[in-house]
């Protein structure tokens, strides 16, 4: 059964891990794990993030000043590293989700394509 | 950033992987036990959803891993062109140091000396007035 429930996982693509990860961050503060089940949980459970993508997304995201990081204490008391989302994050952000309407919109009109125009 | 602050950087953040790859291990199990699972079972199933561990750290820290080298050559570049610019204040600090070499006839190697010391003086002024003098230069 969890065979099955991991193949109708879609698998992401690359850069619009990254849009889901600020958008994630949107929400609030969080870290890796807090991002990755938020990502599963919102997308009923259809996208799971690989942690061997996700880890490496963040480093990048934080190193181009898209997130930053910290040290705290979780709820649970534990100690995690969280990632906030910044100011030039969200205007990213903005300019990512404006990219992938766009992509979204042009595979569309050539999957509704009946050849003619060919 | 220069490159001696990115090496004293990157120790850091090295640790700060490992621990940040064990919270996410920690807080996966806690979630599983608080499922029913038991402790060993679940540490177990985390570290499988997890994945390779060693390859996930690997790859993250290859985001940061050529970086050293691009520093330390936009350093040596940096240095040159300094002294290049200055071309006079490079040549005297030279042969002021390679006569002052020559006056103290146990050191041999003057010439290797007073380029370093130049070298050394170009840096310095690097780090001394910081980007400002970089951008101001270029």
């Amino acid at each position: 059964m969890t065979k099955s429930r991991y193949q109708n996982r879609i698998e992401l693509l690359q850069g619009t891990l990254d849009m889901l990860i600020l958008k994630t961050l949107q929400w609030g503060e969080r870290h890796g794990y807090g991002i990755s089940q938020a990502i599963r949980a919102s997308s009923a459970e259809v996208l799971q993030v690989e942690t061997g993508s996700l880890y490496p997304a963040l480093h990048r995201l934080e190193q181009q000043g898209w997130v930053s990081a910290e040290w705290k204490k979780s709820d649970s008391n534990q100690r995690a590293k969280f990632y906030r989302i910044t100011a030039l994050g969200k205007k990213q952000l903005a300019a990512d989700y404006q990219r992938w309407g766009k992509m979204v919109a042009t595979i569309e009109s050539i999957m509704r394509a009946d050849g003619s125009g060919a | 950033m220069s490159f001696f602050s990115f090496m004293r950087n990157l120790s850091r953040r090295k640790r700060d992987l490992t621990d940040e790859i064990e919270s996410h291990l920690r807080m996966a199990t806690a979630d599983r036990v608080a499922c029913g699972e038991s402790p060993e079972k679940a540490r177990r199933e985390a570290v499988r959803e997890f994945g390779n561990v060693p390859l996930v750290a690997d790859v993250t820290r290859e985001r940061w891993g050529w970086m050293w080298l691009e520093l330390l050559l936009a350093d040596v570049r940096f240095g040159w062109r300094q002294l290049w610019k200055r071309k006079v204040t490079t040549v005297a600090a030279v042969l002021s140091d390679m006569i002052r070499g020559l006056l103290a006839p146990s050191n041999s190697d003057a010439l290797k000396r007073a380029v370093r010391t130049a070298a050394m003086r170009a840096a310095m002024s690097r780090t001394v007035f910081g980007g400002t003098s970089r951008s101001a230069m270029d």
